[in-house]
């Protein structure tokens, strides 16, 4: 397992993108988070004031809950530098090479999933990283209370870049996979979910079970979702329902991209 | 032993058949020529063997067949078509990532640079290479850790004349140590010059295949024309000064087939048997012609190739 994640590891060690990337995502994630905290840290004292209730986001322990869901926002980055990386791979025909030198297909297949795996842990523990941070600044005691969170984001962070890959796999063409990728998870999933949702099929909610969706619902925070319950206009399924529904995701998508590659020519 | 045993392949793209149920077998040792023209499948063979494309029906094995066939890939040094490395890499670097594959020491890049002479440019990058440099490095990536099966499809595509008879020498250097050699090629003069055995394909059917002194004149099974009984004929090229005269000479020369005349040379056919170069010498200077130059040339596998391929 390790030789094999070793390997993808020298791939990558030179691929300037690819790095680029991933420091763009380290900065996008600390700057994200730090930008809504600034804001919110300036309103949340007129909203303090006025309702006379304290808008906690950013502290212990909520802060795992807010961080993760900011955070979410920007999976697209890991997810694009396992597009370039699979595709390049195509445009290079190394994947043919990594056969014929002596990898089995599920070795190969089995190296990528691990690099899928590491780039979502990899997010994850930023994500962590930055709540601890951000949680330090406020003035309520260090609390592990929703650290349950953080382990939502790596579900969805599973999710979002095991699903790109699967469409990399598919499509072999980085553009063209970015822009369906893009496209999909901002529009399509979105357009899915509504229509989905007014249809009368006895289990409510049924879009939110979507791929994409089942993960989104599952980093909403509860200030959010009282909210959207209050104003009457979303209403939520319990969080294991949306676990449940991702862990599904996840295992079919890892075992489709499995047998694509085993099965067809490359 | 056998080395590679190919039992009724066939490969269909959509609805071209590229493959059609090929069995053949090669033995340890040999350099095994497969022949064919551009289309015939050869690489499409050599992709089913290396397992980057899967067969529509069929199966092959290395050796008894019980080692998985990756295990025997990191045992076998491979050049398919055109060098496939990571172009933001520089040339050690991407044999590192072979060499981590194949599991073979890391010293040993450092001596397969150096057999390529790339040892000077081993840190630039690969996309800074020249189209030579390229192959040879993918040459290099072939005989790391020193493998015992090597197959090369078209290896000297693409190089300069220097570096063909590089490669021809590298294939008899390797046959010497004993490796068993599959080379794929539509370049005649190639597959003659070094192999022991040949297949040859067209339009995805295998014609024949066996050593290459019994191929040539064994019985042709597929179309049941028998090549032994065509004697095997022998082409030369004459030139004198006087090429209508040398022509018209020729003429009253028994023994001769064919004539033809193209860009400044004649070109005689005749049977081996029946006609020597040094009959045709003669009867040329009795004749008053002296030849300014006389090549034999040994037709034997082109001429079967053509017959077979038509």
């Amino acid at each position: 397992m390790l030789h094999l994640l070793n390997i993808e590891f020298l791939k990558l060690q030179r691929n300037r993108s690819f790095l680029i990337l991933i420091i763009l995502f380290i900065v996008s994630v600390f700057g994200a988070n730090y930008i809504v905290y600034e804001v919110s840290t300036n309103t949340g004292h007129i909203v303090h004031e006025t309702s006379n209730k304290s808008f906690r986001l950013f502290e212990f322990p909520e802060v795992w809950q807010f961080v993760s869901f900011i955070s979410s926002f920007l999976l697209i980055i890991p997810c694009f530098t396992v597009i370039m990386h699979t595709c390049s791979e195509y445009t290079y025909r190394t994947h043919r090479q990594n056969i014929i030198d002596g990898l089995s297909r599920e070795q190969y297949i089995t190296a990528k999933i691990l690099y899928v795996v590491s780039l979502a842990l990899f997010a994850t523990i930023l994500t962590v990283a930055c709540a601890f941070f951000i949680g330090m600044l406020g003035n309520d005691p260090i609390s592990f209370r929703d650290f349950r969170c953080v382990f939502y984001f790596f579900i969805q962070a599973l999710t979002y870049i095991g699903l790109s890959f699967l469409l990399a796999l598919l499509i072999k063409k980085a553009v063209l996979t970015i822009g369906i990728f893009f496209i999909y998870s901002f529009l399509i999933e979105n357009i899915l979910e509504k229509n989905l949702n007014r249809l009368n099929t006895g289990i409510e909610n049924i879009g939110h079970f979507l791929p994409l969706s089942s993960s989104d619902h599952l980093l909403m925070f509860d200030i959010l979702k009282t909210a959207m319950r209050l104003a009457n206009i979303e209403s939520y399924a319990p969080e294991n329902a949306y676990l449940t529904a991702s862990v599904i995701y996840i295992v079919l998508i890892g075992y489709a991209c499995y047998y694509l590659y085993k099965k067809r020519d490359l | 032993m056998n080395i590679l045993t190919i039992n009724g392949i066939s490969k269909n793209f959509g609805s071209i058949a590229a493959l059609k149920n090929v069995s053949f077998f090669v033995p340890e040792g040999s350099v095994y020529g497969i022949l064919g023209p551009n289309g015939s499948g050869k690489t499409t063979l050599l992709g089913i063997v290396t397992d980057v494309l899967r067969a529509s029906s069929g199966a092959y094995k290395f050796y008894d067949g019980s080692k998985p066939v990756n295990e025997i890939r990191k045992d076998m040094g491979v050049l398919l078509e055109t060098p496939n490395f990571y172009p933001y890499l520089s040339a050690r670097q991407n044999l590192n990532i072979v060499a981590k594959i194949k599991g073979c020491d890391a010293a040993e890049i450092t001596k397969a640079l150096k057999k390529v002479n790339l040892i000077e440019r081993q840190h630039s990058s690969f996309k800074t290479y020249s189209l030579g440099m390229k192959q040879r490095l993918a040459i290099a990536s072939t005989l790391l850790g020193d493998p015992k099966i090597v197959i090369l499809d078209e290896p000297t595509n693409g190089l300069d004349p220097e570096g063909i008879s590089e490669i021809r020498q590298l294939i008899k250097l390797l046959a010497k140590e004993g490796k068993t050699i599959i080379l794929a090629s539509h370049l005649l003069d190639e597959v003659e010059k070094v192999c022991t055995h040949v297949a040859i394909l067209k339009k995805g059917e295998l014609l024949v295949s066996g050593d290459i002194d019994g191929t040539l004149s064994k019985k042709h099974g597929s179309t049941g024309e028998n090549l032994t009984e065509q004697k095997e004929k022998t082409m030369m090229e004459v030139v004198s000064d006087d090429l209508e005269k040398l022509a018209g000479v020729l003429k009253t020369l028994n023994g001769i087939l064919d004539i033809n005349e193209s860009e400044g040379v004649i070109t005689v056919s005749c049977h081996t048997d029946e006609l020597t170069a040094q009959q045709v010498n003669k009867h040329c200077f009795d004749n008053g012609i002296i030849l300014s130059r006389l090549t034999v040339k040994n037709k034997n596998l082109e001429s079967k190739f053509l017959e077979l391929t038509k």
